[in-house]
Protein backbone atom coordinates (compact mmCIF):
# COMPACT_ATOMS: atom_id res chain seq x y z
CA UNK A 1 0.00 0.00 0.00
CA UNK A 2 1.46 3.50 -0.77
CA UNK A 3 -0.02 6.23 1.08
CA UNK A 4 0.88 9.76 -0.34
CA UNK A 5 -0.43 12.88 1.71
CA UNK A 6 -1.86 15.16 -1.19
CA UNK A 7 -0.53 18.67 -1.17
CA UNK A 8 1.46 17.63 2.11
CA UNK A 9 2.72 21.22 2.94
CA UNK A 10 0.08 23.36 1.98
CA UNK A 11 -2.25 21.12 3.01
CA UNK A 12 -0.52 20.89 6.23
CA UNK A 13 -0.90 25.12 6.21
CA UNK A 14 -4.55 24.97 5.57
CA UNK A 15 -5.21 22.36 8.34
CA UNK A 16 -3.34 24.66 10.76
CA UNK A 17 -4.73 27.84 9.40
CA UNK A 18 -8.36 27.57 8.36
CA UNK A 19 -8.44 30.69 7.35
CA UNK A 20 -6.30 29.55 4.38
CA UNK A 21 -8.76 26.72 3.02
CA UNK A 22 -10.52 26.36 -0.11
CA UNK A 23 -7.78 29.74 -0.90
CA UNK A 24 -4.84 29.07 -3.68
CA UNK A 25 -1.88 29.16 -1.65
CA UNK A 26 1.65 27.44 -1.60
CA UNK A 27 4.48 27.26 1.03
CA UNK A 28 8.13 28.58 0.05
CA UNK A 29 11.44 28.24 1.73
CA UNK A 30 12.00 32.15 1.94
CA UNK A 31 9.52 35.21 1.17
CA UNK A 32 11.28 37.00 -1.68
CA UNK A 33 9.15 37.37 -5.49
CA UNK A 34 12.13 34.61 -6.92
CA UNK A 35 11.67 31.98 -4.09
CA UNK A 36 10.22 28.98 -5.51
CA UNK A 37 7.09 27.68 -3.78
CA UNK A 38 8.00 23.62 -2.93
CA UNK A 39 4.07 22.73 -2.36
CA UNK A 40 0.87 24.57 -4.00
CA UNK A 41 -1.81 24.17 -2.20
CA UNK A 42 -5.03 21.76 -4.26
CA UNK A 43 -7.12 24.69 -4.95
CA UNK A 44 -3.56 26.58 -6.88
CA UNK A 45 -2.73 23.49 -8.81
CA UNK A 46 -6.32 24.00 -10.16
CA UNK A 47 -5.31 27.35 -11.71
CA UNK A 48 -2.15 25.82 -13.15
CA UNK A 49 0.62 26.92 -10.56
CA UNK A 50 2.89 23.88 -10.22
CA UNK A 51 5.66 23.31 -7.94
CA UNK A 52 8.80 25.22 -9.12
CA UNK A 53 7.10 28.03 -9.86
CA UNK A 54 8.30 31.01 -8.81
CA UNK A 55 6.32 33.47 -6.13
CA UNK A 56 6.61 36.45 -8.87
CA UNK A 57 4.88 33.28 -11.36
CA UNK A 58 2.24 32.75 -8.93
CA UNK A 59 1.03 36.27 -8.41
CA UNK A 60 0.98 36.59 -11.93
CA UNK A 61 -1.88 33.60 -12.83
CA UNK A 62 -3.64 34.54 -9.27
CA UNK A 63 -3.41 37.90 -7.63
CA UNK A 64 -4.64 36.77 -4.21
CA UNK A 65 -2.16 33.80 -3.98
CA UNK A 66 -0.87 33.05 -0.64
CA UNK A 67 2.88 32.39 0.29
CA UNK A 68 3.45 30.84 3.39
CA UNK A 69 7.00 30.07 4.80
CA UNK A 70 7.58 26.94 5.60
CA UNK A 71 7.78 25.16 8.83
CA UNK A 72 9.87 22.41 8.98
CA UNK A 73 9.06 21.30 12.73
CA UNK A 74 5.58 21.12 11.56
CA UNK A 75 5.81 18.72 8.81
CA UNK A 76 7.89 16.73 10.81
CA UNK A 77 5.55 16.20 13.49
CA UNK A 78 2.98 15.13 10.93
CA UNK A 79 5.31 13.01 9.42
CA UNK A 80 5.78 11.20 12.82
CA UNK A 81 1.72 11.16 13.43
CA UNK A 82 0.90 9.80 10.06
CA UNK A 83 3.90 7.01 10.89
CA UNK A 84 2.47 6.11 13.96
CA UNK A 85 -0.94 5.49 12.33
CA UNK A 86 0.47 3.24 9.82
CA UNK A 87 2.17 1.19 12.07
CA UNK A 88 -0.93 0.37 14.20
CA UNK A 89 -2.08 -1.57 10.46
CA UNK A 90 1.65 -3.55 10.01
CA UNK A 91 5.47 -3.29 11.31
CA UNK A 92 6.96 -3.11 7.75
CA UNK A 93 6.61 0.52 7.29
CA UNK A 94 8.83 2.42 4.94
CA UNK A 95 8.70 6.16 4.53
CA UNK A 96 9.47 7.41 1.11
CA UNK A 97 10.20 10.42 1.73
CA UNK A 98 8.30 13.59 4.14
CA UNK A 99 4.93 13.03 3.01
CA UNK A 100 4.72 9.48 1.33
CA UNK A 101 5.02 6.21 2.81
CA UNK A 102 4.58 2.38 2.04
CA UNK A 103 3.00 -0.07 4.25
CA UNK A 104 3.98 -3.61 3.17
CA UNK A 105 0.85 -6.06 4.28
CA UNK A 106 2.66 -9.22 2.43
CA UNK A 107 3.76 -10.62 5.63
CA UNK A 108 1.12 -9.17 8.50
CA UNK A 109 -2.27 -11.18 7.56
CA UNK A 110 -2.82 -11.93 11.14
CA UNK A 111 -2.84 -8.22 12.27
CA UNK A 112 -5.64 -7.23 10.08
CA UNK A 113 -6.98 -10.67 9.56
CA UNK A 114 -10.12 -10.84 7.11
CA UNK A 115 -10.30 -7.08 6.40
CA UNK A 116 -9.54 -5.93 2.62
CA UNK A 117 -6.75 -3.30 1.86
CA UNK A 118 -9.51 -1.10 0.87
CA UNK A 119 -10.87 -1.35 4.20
CA UNK A 120 -7.96 -0.61 5.67
CA UNK A 121 -7.18 2.00 3.40
CA UNK A 122 -10.80 3.71 4.12
CA UNK A 123 -10.06 3.57 7.74
CA UNK A 124 -6.25 4.92 7.88
CA UNK A 125 -8.01 7.99 5.45
CA UNK A 126 -10.46 8.71 8.35
CA UNK A 127 -7.76 8.10 11.12
CA UNK A 128 -5.58 10.56 9.19
CA UNK A 129 -8.73 13.25 9.98
CA UNK A 130 -8.81 12.12 13.81
CA UNK A 131 -5.13 12.09 14.45
CA UNK A 132 -4.24 14.86 12.61
CA UNK A 133 -6.83 17.04 11.26
CA UNK A 134 -10.07 17.51 8.96
CA UNK A 135 -8.46 19.19 6.02
CA UNK A 136 -6.06 16.43 5.73
CA UNK A 137 -6.53 14.25 2.50
CA UNK A 138 -3.98 11.54 1.13
CA UNK A 139 -4.38 9.33 -2.05
CA UNK A 140 -4.08 5.39 -1.80
CA UNK A 141 -2.68 2.96 -3.84
CA UNK A 142 -2.75 -0.70 -3.10
CA UNK A 143 -0.70 -3.15 -5.79
CA UNK A 144 1.53 -6.65 -5.71
CA UNK A 145 4.64 -3.74 -5.61
CA UNK A 146 5.61 -0.71 -4.69
CA UNK A 147 5.97 0.50 -8.21
CA UNK A 148 2.36 -0.42 -9.07
CA UNK A 149 0.98 0.47 -5.36
CA UNK A 150 2.85 4.46 -6.37
CA UNK A 151 1.52 4.33 -9.71
CA UNK A 152 -2.50 3.82 -8.37
CA UNK A 153 -1.72 6.74 -5.78
CA UNK A 154 -1.52 8.89 -8.98
CA UNK A 155 -4.77 7.63 -10.55
CA UNK A 156 -7.27 9.67 -8.79
CA UNK A 157 -5.96 12.67 -6.68
CA UNK A 158 -6.35 14.34 -4.28
CA UNK A 159 -8.13 11.79 -2.33
CA UNK A 160 -8.19 8.51 -4.25
CA UNK A 161 -8.26 4.98 -2.96
CA UNK A 162 -7.30 2.91 -6.07
CA UNK A 163 -6.24 -0.78 -6.39
CA UNK A 164 -4.32 -2.02 -9.11
CA UNK A 165 -4.40 -5.74 -9.80
CA UNK A 166 -4.60 -8.54 -12.38
CA UNK A 167 -8.15 -7.95 -12.86
CA UNK A 168 -7.23 -4.37 -13.94
CA UNK A 169 -3.56 -4.13 -14.71
CA UNK A 170 -4.21 -4.25 -18.50
CA UNK A 171 -6.88 -1.00 -18.50
CA UNK A 172 -5.03 0.61 -15.93
CA UNK A 173 -1.57 0.23 -18.64
CA UNK A 174 -4.08 1.17 -21.65
CA UNK A 175 -4.96 4.57 -19.86
CA UNK A 176 -1.83 5.93 -19.12
CA UNK A 177 1.43 7.37 -20.82
CA UNK A 178 4.97 6.30 -20.12
CA UNK A 179 6.11 8.98 -18.14
CA UNK A 180 2.85 8.06 -15.62
CA UNK A 181 5.02 5.30 -14.10
CA UNK A 182 7.07 6.58 -11.20
CA UNK A 183 10.68 6.84 -12.35
CA UNK A 184 10.47 7.75 -15.86
CA UNK A 185 10.57 10.93 -16.93
CA UNK A 186 11.59 12.61 -20.45
CA UNK A 187 14.93 11.65 -20.25
CA UNK A 188 13.92 8.21 -19.98
CA UNK A 189 10.39 7.87 -22.22
CA UNK A 190 12.98 9.39 -25.60
CA UNK A 191 15.26 6.58 -24.37
CA UNK A 192 12.27 4.03 -24.60
CA UNK A 193 11.03 6.14 -27.75
CA UNK A 194 13.98 5.01 -29.42
CA UNK A 195 13.43 1.26 -28.97
CA UNK A 196 10.16 1.94 -30.34
CA UNK A 197 8.36 1.58 -26.97
CA UNK A 198 5.52 4.17 -26.80
CA UNK A 199 3.06 3.72 -24.67
CA UNK A 200 2.82 1.40 -21.72
CA UNK A 201 1.27 -1.30 -23.39
CA UNK A 202 4.75 -1.33 -25.68
CA UNK A 203 6.63 -1.09 -22.50
CA UNK A 204 4.73 -4.38 -21.00
CA UNK A 205 5.24 -5.89 -24.15
CA UNK A 206 8.74 -5.17 -24.66
CA UNK A 207 11.83 -8.13 -24.73
CA UNK A 208 13.59 -8.65 -20.93
CA UNK A 209 17.07 -8.51 -22.61
CA UNK A 210 16.64 -5.29 -24.75
CA UNK A 211 15.24 -3.62 -21.60
CA UNK A 212 18.48 -4.58 -19.58
CA UNK A 213 20.76 -4.36 -22.50
CA UNK A 214 19.99 -1.69 -24.84
CA UNK A 215 17.35 0.50 -22.79
CA UNK A 216 18.45 0.79 -19.37
CA UNK A 217 21.87 -0.49 -20.05
CA UNK A 218 22.06 -1.96 -16.89
CA UNK A 219 20.31 -4.14 -14.45
CA UNK A 220 17.54 -1.61 -14.27
CA UNK A 221 15.94 -3.05 -17.28
CA UNK A 222 15.68 -6.79 -15.81
CA UNK A 223 13.75 -4.81 -12.55
CA UNK A 224 11.21 -2.57 -15.08
CA UNK A 225 10.81 -5.93 -17.02
CA UNK A 226 9.44 -7.52 -13.31
CA UNK A 227 7.74 -4.51 -12.28
CA UNK A 228 5.15 -3.96 -14.99
CA UNK A 229 4.52 -7.47 -14.45
CA UNK A 230 3.29 -7.35 -10.55
CA UNK A 231 6.38 -8.80 -8.91
CA UNK A 232 8.98 -7.13 -6.76
CA UNK A 233 12.38 -5.94 -7.27
CA UNK A 234 13.37 -2.86 -5.96
CA UNK A 235 14.81 -2.86 -2.40
CA UNK A 236 12.15 -2.46 0.29
CA UNK A 237 15.41 0.22 2.11
CA UNK A 238 17.82 2.23 1.77
CA UNK A 239 21.42 2.59 2.98
CA UNK A 240 22.40 5.93 4.08
CA UNK A 241 25.55 6.75 2.31
CA UNK A 242 26.08 10.48 2.83
CA UNK A 243 25.10 13.78 5.53
CA UNK A 244 24.71 17.03 3.58
CA UNK A 245 23.02 20.36 3.59
CA UNK A 246 22.42 23.14 1.12
CA UNK A 247 21.95 26.33 1.06
CA UNK A 248 19.82 28.71 -1.63
CA UNK A 249 21.46 32.31 -0.48
CA UNK A 250 19.20 35.73 -0.23
CA UNK A 251 22.11 37.25 -1.91
CA UNK A 252 24.31 35.60 -4.29
CA UNK A 253 27.94 36.44 -2.47
CA UNK A 254 31.64 35.36 -4.08
CA UNK A 255 32.83 36.97 -0.72
CA UNK A 256 35.49 34.01 0.56
CA UNK A 257 34.70 35.52 4.30
CA UNK A 258 30.79 35.31 3.32
CA UNK A 259 30.96 32.12 1.70
CA UNK A 260 33.66 30.54 4.69
CA UNK A 261 30.98 31.55 7.24
CA UNK A 262 27.74 30.14 4.94
CA UNK A 263 30.49 27.09 4.62
CA UNK A 264 30.90 26.62 8.12
CA UNK A 265 27.09 26.69 9.29
CA UNK A 266 26.58 23.92 6.30
CA UNK A 267 29.02 21.69 8.10
CA UNK A 268 27.78 22.14 11.55
CA UNK A 269 24.18 21.33 10.38
CA UNK A 270 25.75 18.50 8.45
CA UNK A 271 27.86 17.78 11.02
CA UNK A 272 25.61 17.60 14.04
CA UNK A 273 23.33 14.99 12.06
CA UNK A 274 26.53 12.86 11.24
CA UNK A 275 27.50 12.92 14.53
CA UNK A 276 24.09 12.08 16.50
CA UNK A 277 23.92 8.90 13.95
CA UNK A 278 27.05 7.78 14.96
CA UNK A 279 29.30 8.47 12.01
CA UNK A 280 32.24 10.12 10.78
CA UNK A 281 33.40 10.27 6.91
CA UNK A 282 36.09 9.96 4.90
CA UNK A 283 34.90 11.85 1.87
CA UNK A 284 33.38 15.66 1.02
CA UNK A 285 32.12 17.04 -1.62
CA UNK A 286 31.01 20.42 -2.36
CA UNK A 287 28.73 22.04 -4.95
CA UNK A 288 28.04 26.28 -6.33
CA UNK A 289 25.67 27.05 -8.29
CA UNK A 290 26.43 30.54 -9.63
CA UNK A 291 24.24 33.25 -10.24
CA UNK A 292 25.20 32.75 -14.22
CA UNK A 293 23.44 29.40 -14.01
CA UNK A 294 26.90 27.91 -14.13
CA UNK A 295 27.53 24.70 -11.82
CA UNK A 296 31.05 23.37 -9.88
CA UNK A 297 31.00 20.51 -7.47
CA UNK A 298 33.91 18.92 -6.27
CA UNK A 299 34.36 15.48 -4.37
CA UNK A 300 37.31 14.46 -2.47
CA UNK A 301 38.17 11.44 -0.10
CA UNK A 302 40.72 11.63 2.75
CA UNK A 303 42.97 9.32 4.00
CA UNK A 304 41.76 10.29 7.53
CA UNK A 305 38.24 10.40 8.89
CA UNK A 306 36.47 13.98 9.94
CA UNK A 307 33.87 13.91 13.01
CA UNK A 308 34.76 17.21 14.47
CA UNK A 309 33.38 20.69 13.16
CA UNK A 310 36.49 21.83 12.98
CA UNK A 311 37.80 18.63 10.53
CA UNK A 312 35.08 18.87 8.53
CA UNK A 313 35.25 22.65 7.71
CA UNK A 314 38.85 22.36 6.92
CA UNK A 315 38.15 19.55 4.77
CA UNK A 316 35.27 21.28 3.06
CA UNK A 317 37.37 24.51 2.74
CA UNK A 318 40.14 23.21 1.04
CA UNK A 319 37.70 21.76 -1.31
CA UNK A 320 36.45 25.09 -2.12
CA UNK A 321 39.26 26.43 -3.01
CA UNK A 322 39.78 24.46 -5.76
CA UNK A 323 36.91 26.46 -7.65
CA UNK A 324 38.50 27.78 -10.93
CA UNK A 325 36.95 30.85 -10.60
CA UNK A 326 35.63 32.90 -7.33
CA UNK A 327 31.88 33.60 -9.12
CA UNK A 328 28.74 35.04 -6.82
CA UNK A 329 27.10 31.80 -5.55
CA UNK A 330 23.61 31.66 -5.13
CA UNK A 331 23.41 28.13 -3.80
CA UNK A 332 26.06 26.56 -1.56
CA UNK A 333 25.40 22.87 -0.84
CA UNK A 334 28.24 20.66 0.91
CA UNK A 335 28.06 16.75 1.75
CA UNK A 336 29.94 14.21 3.60
CA UNK A 337 30.42 10.74 1.99
CA UNK A 338 31.84 7.42 2.51
CA UNK A 339 30.79 7.11 6.00
CA UNK A 340 31.43 4.95 8.62
CA UNK A 341 30.44 4.27 12.06
CA UNK A 342 32.24 5.98 14.57
CA UNK A 343 33.56 2.61 16.54
CA UNK A 344 34.73 1.46 13.12
CA UNK A 345 37.08 4.12 12.57
CA UNK A 346 40.70 4.10 12.55
CA UNK A 347 42.26 5.06 16.23
CA UNK A 348 45.04 7.47 15.69
CA UNK A 349 48.53 6.99 17.50
CA UNK A 350 49.54 10.61 17.74
CA UNK A 351 47.25 13.52 16.97
CA UNK A 352 46.43 14.38 20.58
CA UNK A 353 44.62 17.64 18.95
CA UNK A 354 42.13 15.86 16.68
CA UNK A 355 41.40 13.64 19.67
CA UNK A 356 40.47 16.95 21.89
CA UNK A 357 38.93 18.30 18.99
CA UNK A 358 36.14 15.39 19.26
CA UNK A 359 35.91 15.49 22.47
CA UNK A 360 34.78 19.20 22.25
CA UNK A 361 32.46 18.38 19.43
CA UNK A 362 31.10 15.97 21.22
CA UNK A 363 30.51 18.36 24.63
CA UNK A 364 29.69 21.12 22.45
CA UNK A 365 26.59 18.96 21.04
CA UNK A 366 25.41 17.76 24.34
CA UNK A 367 25.09 21.61 25.47
CA UNK A 368 23.28 22.58 22.31
CA UNK A 369 20.80 19.60 23.12
CA UNK A 370 20.63 20.89 26.34
CA UNK A 371 20.30 24.52 26.03
CA UNK A 372 19.10 24.48 22.17
CA UNK A 373 21.02 25.47 18.93
CA UNK A 374 23.44 27.67 18.42
CA UNK A 375 23.60 27.94 22.09
CA UNK A 376 27.39 27.22 21.61
CA UNK A 377 28.97 27.97 18.56
CA UNK A 378 32.55 28.92 16.98
CA UNK A 379 33.16 32.56 16.60
CA UNK A 380 32.81 32.35 12.80
CA UNK A 381 29.36 31.66 12.84
CA UNK A 382 28.07 34.57 15.24
CA UNK A 383 25.05 36.16 14.35
CA UNK A 384 24.02 33.08 11.71
CA UNK A 385 20.94 31.82 13.67
CA UNK A 386 18.64 33.33 11.08
CA UNK A 387 20.64 32.56 7.98
CA UNK A 388 20.75 28.54 6.37
CA UNK A 389 17.53 27.69 8.37
CA UNK A 390 16.07 24.02 8.52
CA UNK A 391 14.78 23.09 5.29
CA UNK A 392 12.93 20.08 4.56
CA UNK A 393 14.58 18.10 1.65
CA UNK A 394 12.58 16.53 -1.45
CA UNK A 395 12.54 13.09 -2.90
CA UNK A 396 14.59 10.75 -1.63
CA UNK A 397 14.48 8.38 1.53
CA UNK A 398 17.89 8.96 2.73
CA UNK A 399 17.12 11.97 5.10
CA UNK A 400 14.28 10.09 6.40
CA UNK A 401 15.90 8.59 9.61
CA UNK A 402 16.83 12.11 10.61
CA UNK A 403 13.58 12.62 11.95
CA UNK A 404 13.68 9.81 14.12
CA UNK A 405 16.84 11.17 16.05
CA UNK B 1 -1.08 38.80 5.44
CA UNK B 2 0.94 37.58 8.17
CA UNK B 3 2.73 39.41 11.10
CA UNK B 4 5.38 38.39 13.70
CA UNK B 5 4.69 39.64 16.88
CA UNK B 6 6.56 37.51 19.53
CA UNK B 7 4.89 38.96 22.85
CA UNK B 8 4.02 37.83 26.21
CA UNK B 9 0.12 37.07 26.25
CA UNK B 10 -2.26 35.85 28.99
CA UNK B 11 -4.38 32.72 28.18
CA UNK B 12 -7.54 31.02 29.32
CA UNK B 13 -7.18 27.39 28.39
CA UNK B 14 -9.54 23.94 28.35
CA UNK B 15 -7.66 21.04 29.46
CA UNK B 16 -10.36 18.15 28.40
CA UNK B 17 -10.67 15.14 27.10
CA UNK B 18 -12.71 14.93 23.30
CA UNK B 19 -15.71 13.18 22.79
CA UNK B 20 -13.45 10.25 21.30
CA UNK B 21 -10.94 9.69 24.93
CA UNK B 22 -8.31 12.09 23.44
CA UNK B 23 -6.62 14.52 25.60
CA UNK B 24 -6.98 17.78 24.06
CA UNK B 25 -5.40 21.10 25.19
CA UNK B 26 -7.63 24.57 23.60
CA UNK B 27 -7.23 28.04 24.35
CA UNK B 28 -10.25 29.43 25.12
CA UNK B 29 -9.31 33.25 25.11
CA UNK B 30 -6.25 35.44 24.74
CA UNK B 31 -5.49 38.68 26.08
CA UNK B 32 -3.16 40.62 23.71
CA UNK B 33 -2.22 44.84 23.79
CA UNK B 34 -5.02 44.92 26.82
CA UNK B 35 -7.42 43.46 23.75
CA UNK B 36 -9.13 39.97 24.51
CA UNK B 37 -9.31 37.55 21.47
CA UNK B 38 -11.99 34.57 21.97
CA UNK B 39 -10.61 31.66 19.90
CA UNK B 40 -13.17 29.26 18.25
CA UNK B 41 -10.89 26.63 16.23
CA UNK B 42 -7.79 24.52 17.12
CA UNK B 43 -5.62 24.33 13.62
CA UNK B 44 -2.63 22.07 14.13
CA UNK B 45 -1.24 21.72 17.60
CA UNK B 46 2.21 20.42 18.25
CA UNK B 47 5.22 20.34 19.88
CA UNK B 48 8.91 20.53 19.72
CA UNK B 49 12.08 20.20 21.94
CA UNK B 50 14.29 23.56 22.03
CA UNK B 51 17.24 22.26 23.86
CA UNK B 52 15.39 20.21 26.81
CA UNK B 53 12.96 22.17 27.31
CA UNK B 54 9.51 21.40 25.43
CA UNK B 55 7.29 23.59 23.63
CA UNK B 56 3.96 23.80 22.35
CA UNK B 57 2.54 25.14 18.92
CA UNK B 58 -1.05 26.11 18.94
CA UNK B 59 -2.18 27.31 15.88
CA UNK B 60 -5.50 28.39 16.23
CA UNK B 61 -8.04 31.01 14.73
CA UNK B 62 -11.36 32.94 14.91
CA UNK B 63 -13.57 33.89 11.98
CA UNK B 64 -11.20 36.61 11.06
CA UNK B 65 -7.77 36.01 12.78
CA UNK B 66 -5.13 33.44 13.15
CA UNK B 67 -2.47 33.01 15.81
CA UNK B 68 0.64 30.88 16.51
CA UNK B 69 0.80 30.45 20.44
CA UNK B 70 3.99 29.39 21.88
CA UNK B 71 3.65 27.14 25.34
CA UNK B 72 6.97 26.93 27.28
CA UNK B 73 6.54 24.00 29.29
CA UNK B 74 8.93 24.92 31.73
CA UNK B 75 8.04 29.01 32.47
CA UNK B 76 4.48 28.30 31.58
CA UNK B 77 4.05 30.98 29.60
CA UNK B 78 2.29 32.07 26.31
CA UNK B 79 4.00 33.65 23.74
CA UNK B 80 1.91 35.28 20.39
CA UNK B 81 4.63 34.52 18.19
CA UNK B 82 2.51 35.18 15.12
CA UNK B 83 -0.67 36.38 13.58
CA UNK B 84 -2.62 36.31 10.08
CA UNK B 85 -5.83 37.56 8.30
CA UNK B 86 -5.48 34.76 5.93
CA UNK B 87 -5.11 37.37 2.96
CA UNK B 88 -1.91 37.95 0.29
CA UNK B 89 0.27 40.58 0.99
Amino acid sequence: MHVDLNSCFATIEQQANPLLRGKPMGVVPFMSPSAVIIAPSIEAKALGIKTGFTLRDAKILCKGFVAKLADPRKYRDVHMKFRNIFKDYTPEVYPKSIDEAILDFSRTKLIYGNRSLSDIGMEIKQRMKEDIGEWIVCSIGISTNMMLAKLAAGLHKPDGLDIIDHTNILDVYKSIKLTDFPGIAERYQSRLNVYRIFSAMDFLKADKEMLQKNVFKSVVGGWWYTKLRGFESDPFEYERGSFGRQYAMKEATDDPKKLAAKLMKLCEGAGRKMRKAGYCAYGVHIACEYTDHTYWHKGHKFHTEMYSLMELFQKAMLMINYQPQWKPVRMLSVSFFDIIPCEKAQLTLFDIFDTKQRAIADVMDQVNDKYGEYTLIPSLMMNMQDEAVDRIPFGGASFIEDLYS
Amino acid sequence: MLQEIHEKVEAIVKYYYSEKGKFTIMPLKIRWRGREHIITKLGYPHKYKDGRITMFIFEVSNKSTWFRLKHNTETLTWELEAVSDGNAT
